[in-house]
């Protein structure tokens, strides 16, 4: 009659005196121990001779390395309402994830210092001091949860600069008619390039620079904006020597074209009947403000 | 193989006291219905603008998408061109 595990396990201890690895080779059945049991029906977790855990695999290439469809799981209630989920889609471009709580206006990922202070129990949630927190819908730098201090756009594309008169808008065509943007929070950034610029019919009053990718907002009670960014005029008349300008007014998407004079601080529109030909160019950037 | 690309309108906001709209048209390009790029194009209208006799125009919106034409004709009452003629006069 064979022997059984339980009597091997016994005969080996009385030999030695001691309980060996070796003692026993096979599955222990019905094993159980507080915290752990032996439920699972085929190998749930390896530790190799390299010291590498794995879960859900017995090859695993990495102190801790876990196949599960799941991901890994970090979830304080149990409720799969929030906490913290980490995966991939295992198929296609195998996109990873890190999904952070669910999908409601106040959930946010904060990053702090402070966790809990020194000397006290660790990982005590105490005087957290958040430097930035993820919030769904931006970034928020600091602890506030106001407006202020949170970036909550980025976007960049194209525009379409339209050459035109301020008092009558005249029609022109370009060699080039180019204008990109970048957006990043409320600051807009917007380049344009006009090149052989071509009088169809001819516009009048100060130049202005139509079709901005957004409107300006100067902010109620700032009364310096305008002002705004840098280019360079060729092929235009009386502009030599003087310094040239643009001015994006609050609440509008265009700007106008100005110089300033060289005698008493004053300034003007550059007129749209000033261009000189039509090899005339224009070509530079606004900066400005956007928002409600 | 099919690819195809398509203009849509990404984005109509109406921002600020002067109810500026802001349109984002998108360019996509589609192959076999899955999205391969898409590149924005953008521009903001106004109102109106002034004439050399500080008059408001209104601004031209025929040949905008009819959704824009419906935002901007449901926002620029005759409330919001007087005050924005009134600003535009203000900024001369």
């Amino acid at each position: 009659m064979a022997e059984s595990n339980a009597s091997k396990l016994a005969n080996n201890i009385l030999t030695d005196g001691k309980f060996d690895a070796t003692d026993v080779v096979g599955t222990l059945a019905g094993f159980t121990s507080t915290g752990i049991d032996d439920n699972a029906t085929s190998t749930a977790m390896t530790i190799d001779s390299n010291e590498n855990v794995g879960i859900g695999l017995t090859d695993p290439t990495g102190k801790l390395h876990i196949i599960s469809g799941e991901g890994l799981i970090i979830d304080k209630t149990n409720n799969g309402y929030s906490g913290t989920r980490i995966h991939d889609d295992g198929s296609g471009d195998y996109n990873s994830y890190i999904d952070l709580g669910r999908n409601q206006s106040g959930t946010r990922l904060t990053i702090r210092k402070g966790g809990r202070v020194q000397g006290t129990t660790p990982w005590t949630n105490d005087t957290p001091s958040a430097i930035c927190s993820f919030a769904y819908g931006g970034i928020a730098f600091g602890s506030s949860t106001g407006t202020a201090d949170t970036l909550d756009d980025y976007e960049e594309g194209t525009w379409t600069p339209v050459f035109a008169g301020g008092s009558t808008s005249g029609t022109y065509t370009y060699l080039e008619q180019q204008g990109h943007y970048v957006k990043v929070g409320s600051l807009v950034t917007a380049w344009f390039n006009l090149t052989n610029i071509t009088t169809s019919s001819a516009g009048s009053g100060t130049i202005q620079i139509l079709g901005l990718p957004f409107s300006a907002n100067w902010q109620n009670g700032f009364n310096g904006g305008g002002v705004s960014g840098s280019m360079e005029i060729h092929d235009f008349n009386n502009i030599s020597g003087v310094h040239t300008f643009v001015n994006l007014g609050d609440g509008t998407s265009q700007f106008s074209i100005n110089k300033q004079s060289t005698a008493n601080n004053g300034s003007s529109g550059i007129a749209v009947t000033d261009k000189n030909s039509d090899s005339s160019d224009i070509r530079g950037f606004v900066t400005y403000y956007t928002g409600g | 193989m099919a690819i195809t690309k398509e203009t849509q309108i990404g984005k109509i906001e109406v921002v600020g006291k002067y109810k500026s709209v802001q349109v984002r048209t998108d360019t996509v390009v589609i192959e076999d219905s899955v999205e391969l790029t898409r590149k924005y194009n953008r521009h903001a209208l106004n109102c109106g603008t002034l004439d050399a006799d500080n008059n408001l125009v209104d601004t031209d919106i025929s040949g905008e998408n009819a959704e824009v034409q419906a935002v901007c004709n449901a926002v620029w009452t005759q409330t919001i061109k007087d005050a924005y003629k009134a600003h535009l006069i203000s900024l001369l």
